[in-house]
C-alpha cells in the first residue's frame, strides 16, 4: 500500500503543478506558460513510473525496476 | 469560443464520467464538427484532456486499493509503444480513414453503453508466469491473471487506437482485462485507468514533437473535462446512472453517424 500512496501523491502533485502555469498562462495570455503547464501534465505519468522504479530498486525487485523504466525510456527515445 | 468550448468539454467530461465510457471519445468529433478544428490538432488536444482525466481518476482509485499496478506496468510495455506508433503514423494516414476508424470506435462505445457493463465470465486456467508474480488479492481471495500474452498483445492494439484517435480506449481496455484476463470489473476499471494516462502521455509527446499541440485550444478544454470528470465521480453514486448512460450512448451513436456521413461525403 506504501507504493499506491506515494503514486497517488505524485499524480495529485503533478495535476496541481500543471494547473498553476496553465492558469497563469490563461490569465496573462502567455503561450510559453500554457505550454509549460501542458508539459508538466504530460510528464506526470513518466514521473509516476520513475518513482515506482525507485521503490522497486529499494525492494530489490529488479525485474519490475526494468519493466517500469523501459516504458519511460521508450517514450523519451521514441 | 473559449467559454463555449469550456462548457461543452465540461459536459463531455461529466457525461463521460457518469456513464463510465470516458469523455475523451466525444471530444474529437465535437472539436472537428462543432468548432471546425483540424483532426490532428483535435486528437492532440483530446490526449491532454485524457491525461488530465486519467490522473484524477487514478489518484482517486489508487487509495481504494483496486489498481493492479504490477499488471499495469507489464501491459504498458505493449500499450505505450502501440500509442507512440499510432501517433507517429497518424499524420501519414488520410484523414477520412482516421475518421472512418473513429466512427467505428464510436459505434462500438455506443453499443457497450447501451448493453451496460459485461457480465462476469468464468475463465479457464491460463495463468500468468509465476516469475512475474501477478497474483493479487480481491475481496480477501487470492486471484490469478489469465491469458497474459494475449492481453499484452491486444493492449498494443488498444495503444495504437489511443495514439491514432486521441481517445483513452477505456472501454476496450476494460473488455480485455475483464473478459480475456479474468480481472473483476473494479480491478479492471482501476488498472485500465492507470494505463490510460501513460498511453495518452506517450502519444501526447509524439504530437508535441510534431508541434500539433495548440495551447489556445487545450486551455479551455483541459479544465472543462477535468472539472466535468471530477464532478461526475462525485455524482455517480447519487444519480440514476443507467438513464445517463443511455443518453450519452445515444449522443455517441449520433456522433458516429455524423462522422460516417462526413467520410462518405
Amino acid at each position: 500500500m506504501k507504493m499506491e500512496r506515494l503514486l497517488e501523491y505524485i499524480l495529485r502533485l503533478g495535476l496541481a503543478l500543471s494547473l498553476i502555469p496553465l492558469i497563469i498562462g490563461g490569465i496573462s495570455g502567455s503561450i510559453p506558460w500554457q505550454e509549460f503547464g501542458i508539459l508538466i501534465l504530460l510528464l506526470t505519468p513518466l514521473l509516476r513510473n520513475l518513482a515506482s522504479a525507485i521503490l522497486y530498486i529499494y525492494n530489490k525487485n529488479y525485474l519490475f525496476t526494468f519493466i517500469t523504466l523501459i516504458t519511460v525510456l521508450i517514450i523519451l527515445f521514441a | 469560443m473559449s467559454l463555449i468550448l469550456f462548457i461543452v468539454s465540461f459536459l463531455a467530461g461529466l457525461l463521460g464520467s457518469l456513464s463510465g465510457l470516458g469523455g475523451g471519445v466525444v471530444i474529437v468529433p465535437l472539436l472537428v464538427y462543432g468548432f471546425g478544428v483540424d483532426l490532428l490538432h483535435a486528437v492532440a488536444a483530446s490526449l491532454v484532456a485524457v491525461v488530465a482525466t486519467s490522473l484524477t481518476t487514478t489518484a482517486n482509485l489508487l487509495s481504494r486499493g483496486f489498481t493492479h499496478l504490477r499488471l499495469c506496468f507489464v501491459l504498458e510495455t505493449a500499450a505505450v509503444p502501440g500509442a507512440i506508433f499510432g501517433a507517429k503514423i497518424a499524420p501519414s494516414i488520410p484523414t477520412h480513414w482516421i475518421a472512418l476508424l473513429f466512427a467505428l470506435v464510436l459505434f462500438y462505445v455506443a453499443i457497450v453503453g447501451f448493453r451496460g457493463p459485461p457480465k462476469p465470465i468464468k475463465v479457464t486456467n491460463h495463468t500468468s508466469p509465476a516469475w512475474l508474480d501477478l497474483s493479487y488479492t480481491y475481496l480477501g481471495k487470492k486471484e490469478e491473471v489469465h491469458r497474459l500474452f494475449g492481453g499484452w498483445l491486444l493492449m498494443g492494439g488498444g495503444g495504437i487506437l489511443s495514439g491514432l484517435l486521441g481517445i483513452g480506449s477505456g472501454s476496450i481496455n476494460v473488455l480485455i482485462l475483464e473478459r480475456l484476463m479474468g480481472l473483476p470489473l473494479p480491478v479492471a476499471t482501476a488498472t485500465s485507468s492507470a494505463m490510460i494516462g501513460m498511453m495518452a502521455s506517450a502519444a501526447g509527446w509524439t504530437y508535441w514533437q510534431r508541434h500539433l499541440m495548440d495551447p489556445q485550444l487545450i486551455l479551455p478544454l483541459f479544465p472543462g473535462v477535468f472539472c466535468g470528470a471530477w464532478l461526475g465521480t462525485y455524482l455517480i453514486s447519487r444519480l440514476q446512472v443507467k438513464t445517463i448512460r443511455i443518453v450519452f450512448s445515444s449522443l455517441v451513436l449520433l456522433m458516429g453517424i455524423r462522422m460516417l456521413v462526413g467520410v462518405i461525403a
